[in-house]
């Protein structure tokens, strides 16, 4: 799927703008980082981008205009995972498993093609252990793999992940950027964080800075090292691997 | 059918079967006399027997009932007047009264136990997805588990709240305390979660909650057609139960 | 019913509003205190999503209990319902706007619940419940009041102190909210000053 998002701009109701003038082309394999500051507005960017909140703007993917989509195709073509993973699990489900086949049984698909899904993306994560643990008593880590697993079996086009590694410890945050890399080549991967971080290497292709409301032009990881950057946006010391 | 077998097919039984059965029960209350209800009673007792569920549900039951039967005894029996009094020794009673009260009694015993043989086989996740394989909305279904998935992590915040306050000595210090105290358990926990409560909602659309009318499951319950038989059974002899009190 | 009314947002709501009544039955009784607040989530869910979120929330509350322990409370549901009713339309009222008219709101919803659970009380129950509440009932037919007085007065007075710090405490924790809530929830304006 390709989206492209033209000169979309946001404002909270009686608010100032968030961002405005952000484009944006993501295909199959696109692997790219949008680094903010806190309160730089990249969340609120991220759910424009994830079509959760509407801003000014064209939005289409595929060409289709996003508004013309319906309520189960858009969830299709996008999925996020946000800041806090507790608060997407569903309640739906009691089990892990459960949980990330919820996504797919609204989708309505039949129960082989929605086991199929599920067991892809457990196999993916590592899950089938906790299969069948209460989705409600897992760890931080695990329960940031359960969600993501949850977004995967719905099969997007688009990954959106708001600063995925937050509050994970080191351990698990390279098991899950060993996931992270293992993603299918036909989704696009947009990963929104506070700076540019080692376990990024490898994954991300492309950086862009969002600041003061604009989107910069596109980076590679060397250039990021060398360009002028707002001082909200953190660099680790040995900087990015190229 | 031997017990063991019965006692399968019953745990197995989708819930909405089994919802139907305490449903044709509802029905009896109203219409049917005291020796009719006092076999229900036994017949659902002796089911949940039959279940390997006997002795829990008859203490459940009877622990319940007891002190009920005794206030129904006094009030209806002896205090409210109900046709000509008699005596018992020194006691005075309405036998009418009496009656009405053995009456409520069974109703509310078989009633009881019908509800709570249903509780202890079905377990409301599966209850849920019988209702998703039913064609119901899902917004049924969410609202049946959504709440009983919150209610840990609820019940564990308060705990970890009051036994901080319990470590900083705030028991005890009269009404006016012990009210502080109720609500520095409670604002900051309900305010969070009415602060998550949006994203929690926008989430669940991500996650295509309500996209379709209808979801379907991973794993569906499979039903044979003689218990869909016997469950619109059922709830036809519910509905002509209700019927009759309608004459 | 319109999609607005029963947004997913709503529907959260309801489902937050459902676990904290059956968690916080369980959690106060240790204060010692005349007060259950087993309506709490009931009443923030009115206050802030209206009368039919508030009443959903109440009757589910009880039902799901039945699942859980037994018949018994969800026959009570239609009394929960009617205090979720009336707590969303005395907010839309301004009667969640100061303490002192949450109180009376709370007295209010006690009276109004009354009128709900005195005839299950007597229909279905013959006017006892098996607990302490029927030495009262007892008591009041003693000394010559009706069996419907006696549940009433039963019903009105084990329910009025908890409704009333119910609603004010409903108060409290909404007075707090960040001015952004009432873009969140709109119907929260109706108790704003």
């Amino acid at each position: 799927m390709i989206f492209a998002f033209r000169d979309l701009a946001f404002a909270w109701p009686g608010g100032p703008e968030v961002f405005t003038g952000v484009d944006l082309t993501l295909g199959p394999g696109d692997r790219l980082a949008i680094l903010g500051g806190n309160g730089s507005g990249k969340t609120t960017l991220g759910r424009c981008l994830g079509g959760r909140l509407e801003g000014r703007g064209t939005v289409t993917c595929d060409g289709r205009d996003w508004r013309t989509l319906g309520r189960a195709e858009r969830v299709a073509a996008v999925q996020c995972v946000a800041q806090r993973p507790h608060l997407q699990l569903s309640g739906r489900a009691f089990t892990v498993r459960e949980e990330i086949a919820f996504g797919p049984e609204n989708l309505g698909l039949p129960p082989a093609a929605i086991a199929d899904r599920v067991d892809e993306a457990m196999a993916l994560l590592d899950l089938a252990a906790l299969a069948h643990r209460d989705c409600r008593r897992l760890s931080g880590g695990e329960t940031q793999r359960v969600v993501l697993a949850g977004a995967l079996a719905m099969r997007p086009g688009l990954l959106i992940l708001d600063e995925p590694m937050t509050d994970l410890d080191a351990e698990t945050r390279d098991r899950l950027a060993g996931h992270l890399g293992a993603l299918s080549a036909r989704m696009a991967v947009v990963v929104l964080d506070i700076g540019c971080f080692d376990w990024m290497a490898g994954l991300i292709g492309r950086f862009r800075i969002l600041d003061a409301g604009s989107l910069g032009a596109p980076l590679t990881g060397e250039e990021l090292r060398t360009a002028p950057l707002p001082p909200a946006i953190l660099l680790p010391d040995a900087g990015p691997a190229p | 059918m031997g017990p063991d077998a019965a006692r399968r097919s019953f745990h197995c039984a989708s819930p909405l079967t089994k919802l139907a059965l305490v449903l044709a029960v509802a029905a009896m209350l109203p219409l049917w006399p005291a020796p009719v209800l006092l076999a229900g009673l036994a017949a659902a007792l002796a089911g949940g027997f039959l279940l390997g569920i006997g002795r829990i549900l008859l203490a459940r039951v009877g622990a319940l009932m007891v002190p009920t039967g005794i206030a129904l005894a006094i009030v209806q029996g002896m205090l409210v007047p109900r046709g000509a009094p008699a005596r018992l020794g020194a006691l005075a009673y309405y036998p009418e009264g009496m009656a009405h009260a053995a009456l409520v009694f069974l109703r509310l015993s078989l009633i009881l136990a019908a509800g709570l043989v249903f509780v202890m086989t079905t377990r409301p996740g599966d209850l849920a997805r019988a209702l998703d394989a039913a064609g119901l909305p899902p917004t049924v279904s969410y609202l049946l588990t959504a709440p009983l998935s919150m209610i840990e992590a609820i019940a564990e915040e308060i705990r970890q709240v009051r036994d901080s306050l319990h470590l900083r000595g705030l028991r005890g210090r009269g009404i006016r305390g012990r009210l502080r105290h109720l609500g520095a358990m409670t604002t900051p926990l309900v305010r969070n979660l009415i602060t998550d409560a949006p994203m929690r909602a926008e989430l669940l659309d991500m996650r295509g909650f309500r996209a379709l009318p209808r979801r379907s499951l991973l794993d569906p319950p499979v039903e044979s057609r003689a218990e869909v038989r016997l469950r619109r059974g059922l709830v036809g002899l519910a509905l002509v139960q209700f019927g009759m009190l309608l004459l | 019913m319109s999609p607005s009314v029963l947004s997913s947002r709503a529907l959260v709501l309801c489902a937050i509003g459902i676990a904290l009544n059956m968690a916080l039955g369980q959690a106060v009784s240790f204060l010692n205190l005349p007060i259950f607040l087993d309506s709490l989530g009931t009443v923030v869910a009115a206050v802030l999503c209206g009368p039919v979120i508030g009443g959903l929330t109440g009757l589910l509350t009880n039902l799901i209990w039945g699942l859980i322990q037994g018949p018994t409370a969800a026959f009570f549901a239609p009394v929960a319902l009617v205090v979720g009713v009336a707590a969303g339309l005395l907010a839309r009222a301004g009667m969640f706007r100061s303490w002192w008219r949450a109180a009376v709101a709370g007295v209010v919803i006690a009276v109004a619940l009354s009128v709900v659970a005195v005839p299950i009380r007597i229909f279905l129950f013959g006017g006892v419940t098996g607990s302490g509440a029927d030495f009262a009932v007892a008591y009041l037919l003693k000394v010559g009041e009706s069996l419907f007085g006696s549940v009433l007065v039963t019903v009105i007075g084990s329910n009025i102190i908890d409704k009333v710090a119910t609603a004010v405490l409903a108060w409290a924790i909404l007075r707090g909210l960040p001015a952004r809530s009432l873009s969140d929830w709109p119907y929260l304006g109706h108790s704003r000053a």
